[in-house]
């Protein structure tokens, strides 16, 4: 059947492409309130509404299949909302193990430790070390240790802040662990994003997750670089700090009647003190209270610190214990590649680490957290929608007639360009969570990728295209001002929700790229 | 396949000793300060280990 020129399946799926594109802006842009209905809610409509549209497309043509509930149900793939449970169970047993604080615990001593009197890492090395740690542990949602690690990274960024003199510190800190927290659910193989994209093509587990791993670090430096150098971001109370030390200063000279003293300190103020040259820390400043060295009075209160003091230590011993044996069976569950379901071995690996940790069933369950699972689910019932609605062909033969559009006999963005954009959709339109998009749109791309191979010739480049759209996708959540992981960030530094996003953003089309450029030139071979 | 994993943890280790230099002139520092190069250094072969 032909309407309007054109034939009513193409319509139908064209609608429902324009409809999923119109949501996705909507919430971004605030005209769906998201107090109301979220995105997540939002997209499971357009699933029902698409679902009506075929409905309506099969009275007028019965060419055209009806997509039924069960159909609907049906897209929804459990393999990589289990894996995601297994991983938030095992995460949950080894925050109550302690191991995240056993991770913090061993960054302040790596900070102090020196051979032959030079530091090896010192404070910079520590701060590289602690925003790349969730990308090193891989959890498969990064607001697991962007809340776990987030006072740590906080603490380090006022330490570095006051050294420094230069506020803009924090930010830098901050955001750097932010950004590579948000982006760590790519490559984590406990349920990841990458899953998706390596269960489509057929690649082995975790084949996408060096390449991504790769590009979160580069990411991670240059995010840090655009916060201290384009777009800082001061925290609230070190602003507060600094206006009440001038505003003490300059009591004090008023008292003095020594305005000049002010008027050189201000001076001061405006440009950078010196950074001192070794790494010793400056004296407390005069409005923090001094603490107390801990010298109990009583018996009573000497037995009550004793024994608070041996559970701390008991409590890091079983956080050092149960992230060893984390990181000893990830590493040789990649190594080995065993028969046996991911989603099993962490169920086994949490029990085991309930057991070292001491923590109970309600612990476990707690860890799960509700809003990577619905947005995935939602993502599976959107984008099963618009692939039984033949909106998948529709992008396809859109984004082909982008690649063909030719002026004056010079293609303006050829196939490449259009595989470009495609692959940083996500974070051009950045959600809350990378799986929404990632779920929906990880069909469209495959396919894309696909017609590359076909008019390339070469078969990295589905890898390629697939490696680079999941990386943007996992990072994308940490610039999305809808409830993004920055949201953590901005909320603990009390700044301008969303104010994070451009650095973040910066950091993410490099990743997208350095992720591609490895698929290519580095593991490529073995995927093929 | 050896082959790829060894240039691989090379390209990490390099990726990370670059991010370690970002830090490092993030944080105010000359950007081959020890620091932040065996930081980065150190990021990239766990990375590439687990």
């Amino acid at each position: 059947m032909v309407v309007l020129g054109m034939e009513l399946w193409f319509i139908i799926g064209l609608i429902a492409l324009i409809l999923f594109f119109v949501v996705i802006v909507a919430s971004l842009l605030g005209f769906i309130p998201q107090d109301r209905l979220p995105i997540q809610s939002a997209l499971v409509l357009t699933a029902f509404v698409i679902a009506i549209l075929a409905f309506i497309g099969n009275i007028l043509d019965p060419s055209i299949s009806q997509i039924g509930f069960i159909d609907l149900i049906g897209m929804i793939i459990i393999h990589p909302i289990t894996a995601l449970a297994a991983g938030f169970l095992a995460a949950g047993a080894l925050e109550v193990a302690g191991a995240f604080d056993a991770a913090a615990d061993a960054l302040t001593r790596l900070e102090q430790l020196k051979v032959k009197g030079v530091a090896v890492f010192g404070i910079t090395g520590t701060v590289t070390l602690l925003i790349n740690m969730p990308t090193i542990i891989a959890m498969p949602c990064g607001r697991i240790l962007a809340a776990a690690l987030m006072p740590a990274a906080l603490g380090l960024g006022y330490k570095v802040a006051r050294r420094l003199g230069d506020p803009r510190m924090v930010g830098v800190i901050v955001f750097a662990f932010i950004v590579n927290a948000a982006a760590s659910c790519g490559p984590s193989p406990l349920g990841g994003i990458g899953l998706l994209g390596e269960g489509l093509a057929k690649l082995p587990l975790a084949s996408l997750s060096d390449p991504q791993q790769t590009g979160i670090i580069i990411c991670t430096g240059v995010c840090a670089l655009v916060m201290k150098f384009v777009t800082p971001l001061f925290p609230a109370d070190m602003k507060k700090e600094e206006i009440k030390k001038k505003d003490e200063e300059i009591e004090v000279a008023n008292d003095g009647g020594e305005e000049l003293t002010v008027k050189v300190k201000e001076e001061e103020e405006e440009g950078l003190p010196p950074p001192p040259d070794d790494e010793e820390e400056p004296p407390p400043p005069d409005d923090e209270p001094i603490p107390e060295p801990l010298t109990p009075e009583s018996p009573k209160e000497k037995e009550s610190l004793f024994k608070r003091m041996s559970r701390m230590d008991t409590h890091l011993k079983n956080g050092y214990i149960s992230l060893g044996l984390f990181m000893i069976v990830l590493a040789l569950t990649l190594i080995l590649q065993p028969v046996i379901p991911i989603q099993t071995i962490l169920v086994v690996l949490a029990m085991v680490i309930m057991l070292i940790g001491r923590a109970k069933i309600q612990d476990l369950m707690a860890g799960v957290i509700l809003h990577p699972i619905m947005a995935m689910t939602a993502g599976f019932l959107v984008a099963g929608a618009m692939g039984l609605a033949g909106g998948f062909d529709v992008l396809l033969i859109l984004l082909r007639g982008l690649a063909e559009f030719e002026i004056a006999g010079f293609a303006i963005l050829g196939y490449l360009g259009v595989a470009i954009i495609l692959v940083n959709i996500p974070t051009i339109m950045p959600m809350p969570c990378g799986r929404i998009l990632a779920a929906a749109l990880v069909p469209g791309v495959y396919v894309y990728g696909e017609a590359l191979v076909e008019i390339t010739g070469n078969q990295i480049v589905l890898p390629v295209v697939l490696g680079a759209f999941i990386v943007n996708a996992a990072a994308s959540c940490g610039p999305s001002p809808l409830g993004g992981i920055g949201g953590i960030g901005e909320g603990n530094m009390g700044v301008e929700i969303g104010s994070s996003g451009k650095s973040q953003q910066c950091g993410i089309l490099f990743a997208t790229g350095v992720t591609g450029l490895v698929i290519a030139f580095v593991v490529g071979a073995t995927m093929i | 396949m050896a082959n790829e994993r060894i240039i691989l943890l090379g390209v990490m280790i390099v990726a990370g000793i670059l991010c370690g230099m970002m830090i490092n002139v993030a944080l105010d520092r000359k950007p081959w300060e020890l620091g932040g190069i065996t930081g980065g250094a150190v990021v990239g072969f766990l990375m590439w280990l687990l």
